[in-house]
Formats: structure tokens, sequence, C-alpha cells
């Protein structure tokens, strides 16, 4: 995979210290030299990455090793060197790995909800697995969650009987129970129509606002709207690490519109009101245009994008 | 207890909770038990219950009932393993071992709730207007629940060990398979009745403690698979030398030593009536059945009884004994002639009244000569009442005791000896058998039921009545009735 120009990693700290109840509990997670692998194959190279509360994007090319890490920070993959760090435990160690699971929220890219329950019978078996043994509160923590994601009148439904973005839904659901301190969001948006596109911002920015949010996603947009700090993955490791105003910025000086189309550019597209968008060397009669989150995203990894596909 | 292992114990106990609510819910579950009831209501209701024969059918229902549990536990044991449902269950704080478990014991508990219900359903079903004889072997009903039991973990371990759907319909064929093939072998979970003698030994409770073994073997193999820990080494060590020490002791036992008897009885044709020589007298007639059927000799009586009470009193003397048979062995013409052969049946709920009729047409047949069942006049294709006065005299006898019925008929085709050719046939099957008669004979005896001094005139013109020489027209004044729809004339050869 190529990943476009070099580009220095910036290690930009946004962690905080947070009070949880009585015990004080250091609301992070730290990724320090994380490599991972599947047989002679390298997914992840030395990754360091320190995470805090708020809403962090993940961005990155496919096969860029962002599920994996996500699999890695969610216990449900191992790492091959390195070390991790989450709430105060170390998934490396066998006992530490119920204290982390018990306050993780986990929407994998693919969640294997079972067709044949109803969407509460699925949330309650998740309940149960994330050790809420009381049924009362596993009843209205359900209900709760059914709430957030918009789903209450479909509570009965089974499974299969759903929309894919109703899935989608249910799988943020499953994620948000027991209102865990720290979630990953693989993909989440993938399947959701625009109103409920919106719905779910408003849903992980306020729960961004106590919570370490993981988010990972193909969508600029919602990395924009949401995140406070993008990370962009490319072949491993990270390539940038900041600010989504910064990522726009790294395209700064390097956005046109152009009446005509251009001869030889990094990456150009046609816009609605007919001019063309380049990000790239500027073009002749070109206009600068200011830069989006997505233009730095493709200046980054430019070199994957070819112009005109 | 640490804070860590009540939180494990009550998740364990929330996880059964919701596991069983699944499975005491799941539809193939209750197909299944809905089948079983169904199939076993339908069949044994007009019946009377002989528990010797229906303790070991019960018991081998548990193996259907099984087969529905096995696909509902291995379903619930594939759920986290089908699609990407692993990346969803990977990071949960219950790990999958207790999610084995839970399983489990779910099914564990679902297969006995199910399992009693069905055998309750069905010994409950033949308790309903029943005169029941034979053996209540209460630790066959148990294995009955048992296999279900055995069943539903060997459907959670198959889940564990093989992740594809078709696993189990599998398995569940080869259970029904070994149980066909091997029927008479005690190392099956369930071990089918034995028709080789009545009353053939069943296996010893040692057998149902052998199924116990087989559940604790296959519930460790399940949890085996996540992880070689000596706890769970030791309880599939423990649970097959307890399979092994069991099953030797149930094919040690007296029960073992029987059944290899019986089979090498059975290699011998026996009489039909061997063993059948639990007697009683009652009213001139002879009563004998097997020692665990006494309690039907009542029923025979009130089946017999009226007739013998209608006859002359000289007849009352040369009546054969009613002598209980067996469905299979050798019959000697003898044993034929000089008894009536009720079987190893007799109905109830509406199904007692074709079994009256029967053993009463029998009695009234060997009191007019008649051939009874089994025996045959004019060849294997029956003989014909019909103009006969004493198919009506007969036909009186039953009426004693049940309302008697034209002879059914049913086609069928036979090959000609010589070229071979096939023809149709009807055969008749009346309550002597292979015998015939008309609406015109029926008619005139329902007459006759009606008419006060019929038994009087009968009794005074027996012998004439009787004589197969006699036709219903001359019969006709001796019974005091008015000559009616004309009797039709013999079809095959006439009854001698």
């Amino acid at each position: 995979m190529l990943c476009g120009r070099e580009h220095d990693t910036q290690s930009v700290m946004l962690s905080k210290d947070t009070l949880i109840g009585v015990a004080s509990v250091k609301l992070s997670v730290r990724v320090e030299g994380m490599a991972k692998g599947y047989g002679s194959r390298r997914v992840i190279e030395h990754l360091d990455l320190e995470l805090g509360v708020g809403v962090t994007g993940l961005l990155g090319p496919n096969g860029a090793g962002k599920t994996t890490l996500l699999r890695c920070l969610a216990t449900a993959a191992t790492v091959d060197a390195g070390r991790l760090r989450i709430l105060d435990h170390d998934p490396a160690n066998r006992a530490d790995l119920p204290g982390i699971r018990r306050r993780l929220g986990y929407l994998p890219q693919n969640p294997g909800l079972y067709a044949h329950f109803t969407a509460e019978q699925m949330l309650d078996y998740m309940a149960i697995l994330k050790e809420m043994t009381d049924r009362t509160a596993r009843r209205q923590e359900i209900d709760r969650v059914l709430t957030e994601v918009d789903l209450s009148d479909r509570a009965r439904t089974k499974i299969r009987k759903l929309s894919g973005g109703m899935r989608q839904r249910l799988g943020i659901a499953q994620a948000l129970i027991g209102d865990p301190p720290f979630i990953i969001l693989d993909e989440p948006t993938v399947g959701l129509d625009p109103e409920q596109r919106m719905r779910f911002r408003a849903l992980v920015s306020n729960l961004g606002e106590r919570r370490i949010v993981l988010l990972s996603t193909h969508q600029t947009e919602d990395v924009a709207t949401l995140c406070e700090r993008v990370v962009v993955l490319c072949a491993g490791t990270v390539r940038f690490d900041g600010t989504p105003e910064g990522l726009a910025r790294e395209a700064e000086g390097m956005v046109w519109l152009s009446a005509q189309r251009p001869a030889s550019t990094e990456i150009f597209w046609r816009t609605s009101d007919g001019r063309y968008r380049v990000v790239g060397p500027r073009p002749e009669h070109a206009e600068d245009a200011s830069p989006s989150i997505e233009d730095g995203y493709l200046r980054l990894l430019g070199n994957t994008v070819r112009s005109g596909a | 207890m640490s804070e860590r292992s009540v939180s494990k114990r009550r998740s364990l106990r929330a996880l059964l909770m919701f596991e069983l609510r699944l499975q005491l819910r799941h539809p193939i579950s209750w197909a299944f038990v809905a089948i079983v009831i169904g199939w076993r209501v339908t069949t044994t209701w007009q019946w009377m219950p002989d528990w010797s024969v229906e303790m070991a059918d019960t018991a081998l229902t548990g193996l259907v009932v099984g087969a529905g549990l096995m696909l509902s536990a291995n379903l619930a044991t594939l759920r986290d393993q089908r699609g990407d449902a692993g990346e969803l269950f990977d990071p949960v704080p219950i790990r999958v071992d207790a999610r084995t478990i839970a399983t489990l014991l779910a099914c564990v508990v679902a297969g006995t709730v199910l399992g009693v219900a069905v055998i309750a359903a069905q010994v409950g079903s033949m308790l309903v207007n029943s005169t029941p004889v034979g053996r209540f072997d209460l630790a066959e009903l148990a294995n009955g629940v048992l296999v279900t039991i055995l069943m539903t973990t060997v459907g959670v371990a198959a889940g564990r060990w093989t992740p594809g759907l078709i696993a189990a319909p599998i398995v569940i064929l080869l259970f029904f398979w070994a149980v066909f093939q091997f029927a008479t072998s005690w190392l099956l979970p369930v071990v089918p009745r034995a028709d080789l003698v009545v009353g053939a030994p069943r296996p010893p409770a040692w057998h149902a403690l052998y199924v116990l073994a087989l559940i604790l073997v296959f519930g460790a193999a399940a949890v085996l698979r996540h992880g070689h820990g000596p706890y769970r080494v030791g309880l599939v060590t423990v649970g097959t030398a307890l399979a092994v020490l069991t099953a030797t002791m149930s094919l040690t036992s007296p029960e073992a030593a029987l059944m290899r008897k019986a089979i090498d009885r059975s290699k011998t044709p026996t009489s039909i009536i061997e063993g059948a020589d639990h007697c009683v007298s009652s009213g001139g007639v002879t009563y004998c059945s097997f020692p665990s059927y006494t309690g039907w000799i009542p029923l025979w009586e009130q089946a017999v009884a009226p007739v013998v009470a209608a006859l002359p009193s000289e007849v009352r003397t040369t009546l054969p004994t009613v002598r209980q048979r067996t469905a299979t062995g050798m019959i000697d013409p003898q044993v034929l002639a000089d008894n009536i052969l009720p079987g190893t049946t007799w109905g109830r709920n509406g199904g007692e009244v074709a079994s009256r009729r029967w053993l009463a047409a029998q009695m009234a047949a060997a009191a007019t000569g008649l051939p009874r069942e089994g025996q045959y006049s004019g060849g294997r294709a029956g003989c014909d009442l019909r103009g006969q006065a004493r198919a009506i005299v007969v036909l009186w006898l039953i009426g004693q005791v049940e309302r008697p019925v034209l002879p059914g008929r049913s086609s069928v085709y036979v090959r000609e000896r010589g070229n071979g050719a096939e023809r149709a046939r009807t055969n008749v099957q009346s309550d002597f058998g292979a015998v015939d008669y008309g609406a015109a004979e029926l008619a005139y005896a329902e007459r006759l039921l009606t008419t006060a001094d019929a038994g009087d005139r009968i009794r005074a013109g027996w012998r004439k009545l009787v004589d197969p020489a006699t036709n219903v027209d001359e019969a006709l004044p001796i019974l005091g009735l008015t000559a009616g729809s004309a009797a039709s004339k013999a079809e095959g050869t006439p009854c001698t």
C-alpha cells in the first residue's frame, strides 16, 4: 500500500484525567510501540498513540490497520509487540481483562447481531455478557440505549426484520450498554440515512463529553463535525495526529478551483458548479480555495488516490 | 468469596436464566414436543396401556424430544460463532467458557423440564379411562428424560467442537441409526422394546446411571473446548470411568442374563401361548393370561359372559378357554381349536367396542361351530355365511355385548399359481376372520335383539338354528320373525 509522501508523526496529547465515582481512575488509553501482524504480514508497525476524553476520529485507507488497532484496543486481539494501557489496566494481563471489558463499548465493523433475536433480546444478552445481573436495571438500560438510538418502537422486532440502518443503530446501542467510559466505534455511520447520521453525531458528541470515544470511519464529514482530534493511519503507522483543522491545513495552498480540466494534477474532481476542485500544484488560471479536512486527508495520502479516479 | 467470583456467579445465573428462557420457548423444541405428544396420544388413545410396553416406548420418545432440544442447543451454542459474531462477543467480560457452561446448564434444565412434561403428558393420557397392566418402571421413564438431556448436551458439545450447522442433524441421524441398528444393545442410551417374549427384561437402574455418566462426559467435552485445565480433564476422565463402570454393571446384571436367554430362545420358535398360564375360571369359562396381564381378565369376562349366558346350558360345557397369546410365535391348530386367543392389546376410549365385539364374536363362533379368527373354512379366501340361519344367531349373540356390524372389505392383488397372472381379490375381514355375511342377516339379528323372547326361542331351537343346512327362511318361524329383506345368496364358499 502506498501512503503518499512521508509525513512527520505528530503527537498531540489530548488526554484528560477524569474522576469516576469515588475512585480516581485515569481515563486514558495509551499505545506504546504496538506491532501486530497476521502471519508474515505486518499490519501495524511500532504505533504510539494516547487517547483521552473526547471524540477521536481514526481515518485511513483500506488496509491501513484501523480495524486491527481497534480490535486490539477492544481486547478482541492481542498485540505482537509493544504495550497497551487501557483505563489503567494492562490487557496483556488476563486478570485485568474483565476490568477493561466491563468498561468498554465496542461496535465492530460487522457486528454479528443474532438475526433470530429481537432487538431487546440482543441488548439483554449483551447486557448480561457485560455483567449486568439485575434484571430491572437491565430493562432500564435497554430502554435507555434504545431511546438513544431511536429504536424504542422496534424493541420487539426480530433483528432479521430490521433495515441495515436500524441494525447499525442497534449495534451502536449495544456498545452504549452500561454507559462505558471507553467506546470504540468501527464505521458506525455505514447504512445510516442523513437524519440518523445527524442524530448519531449528536449522540456521539454528547458521549464524548465525558468518555473516550474512538471513531473509525471513512466519512471525513463525520470527523470534521464530531472529532476534536483526528488520527490518520496508513500502513500501520500514524501519519497524522492532530485537530481536524490541522488536517485541513495539510492542504493549505494546495487546493484550487479551476474552470478547466487540469492536465496533470495529483487529485481533482468536478464540483456541482461545473468547476474542478484540485488538490495539488496550482493549475493555470485556477483560484485559491480554502481546504477541507477531506482535502488535507487526500493531500496526506495523495499517492493512493490518483486523479480522475 | 471474592467480589469477582460473586459477580461471576451472578452473571452465570443471569446468563443461565436467559438461555433457559430461550430454550424453553424455542419453536424447534416445541415442534418436536408437539409431534411426540400428538403422535403418542393419537396412537395410544384407544388402547389400554401395558406399562411393560409403554414404559419402553415412552422412554424412546425422549430421543425425539432430545432431537429438537439438540438442534436448539446447538443453535444457542453456535450463536457466538456465526458470521462476525465473534467480534461482538470477544470483548465482553463474560468469557466463552462461561457462556458454554450457562448454555449447558440451561439445556440440562430445559431437557429435564420438557422431557418430564412430555413423559407426564403421555402417561397422563394413557391413564384416562384405562386399566393398565404390566410393570410401571420409573427408572425406564427417568432414562427417557436422561436421554433427552444427553442429546441436548451433545448438541452443545457438537456446537463447540464443530462450528457447522449441519453437525447437529448428522449427530441426530447417527443417534437414530444406532438405536435402530443395535436395538437390543444395552450400551445404547435408550433401548427400544424387544418383542422377544412377553415382559422381556429391561435394562436395570444401572443403565440410567450410565446415561448420566455420558451426560457428564459430553458436558465436560463441551467445556474442554475452551482449555484443558485439570478440572475439565478430570471431569471427562471421571465421566468416562463412570460410564464404563455403569455400562459393565448393566451388562453383567441378572436382567442382562435374562435378556441373553430371551434372545437365544427367540431363535427357536415357541408357541404363541407359552407363559399364558395365569388362569381364572368364571361362569364356566377359563381365562388365562400372561402374568402381567391379569388385570385384563375382568375386561375379557365382560365381553364373554353375556354371550355364554345366552347359550343353551348344554353348549356352555364345551366352550374353549380364553387364553392370551403373543403377536409372534408358532400356532398349533389344536391350540386354535381349544382356545380363543386375545392378544396383548385391548381397547379403551371407544376402542374397547371393537375389542369386546371381537372377543364376543370368537365365543359366539365357537358356540355355533363357526370358524374363528385364524381358522379357515373355505380356504384362505374364507367362507360365506349368507343365507344360513346361524348367521342370525351368531350376530345376535354378539349383540348381547356390542352391536354387530357388517364385515370390512379390502381389495388385494394376488398372483395366480401356474400362469403367474395377477388378479384382484376382495378380502373380507369380519370379527370371525375371513367369514362373510350380508346386510339381511344383520338386519334379522338386529330385529331379534329387540325381541323380548328371542333368547328363549334361540335356545329352544338351537340345534336346528346352528345347523349349517338350515337357511334363513327356515329359521324365521323358529325365531318368531317375519320375512324382511331377502337374504342374498352366498358369493363365496359357504361356511360348513
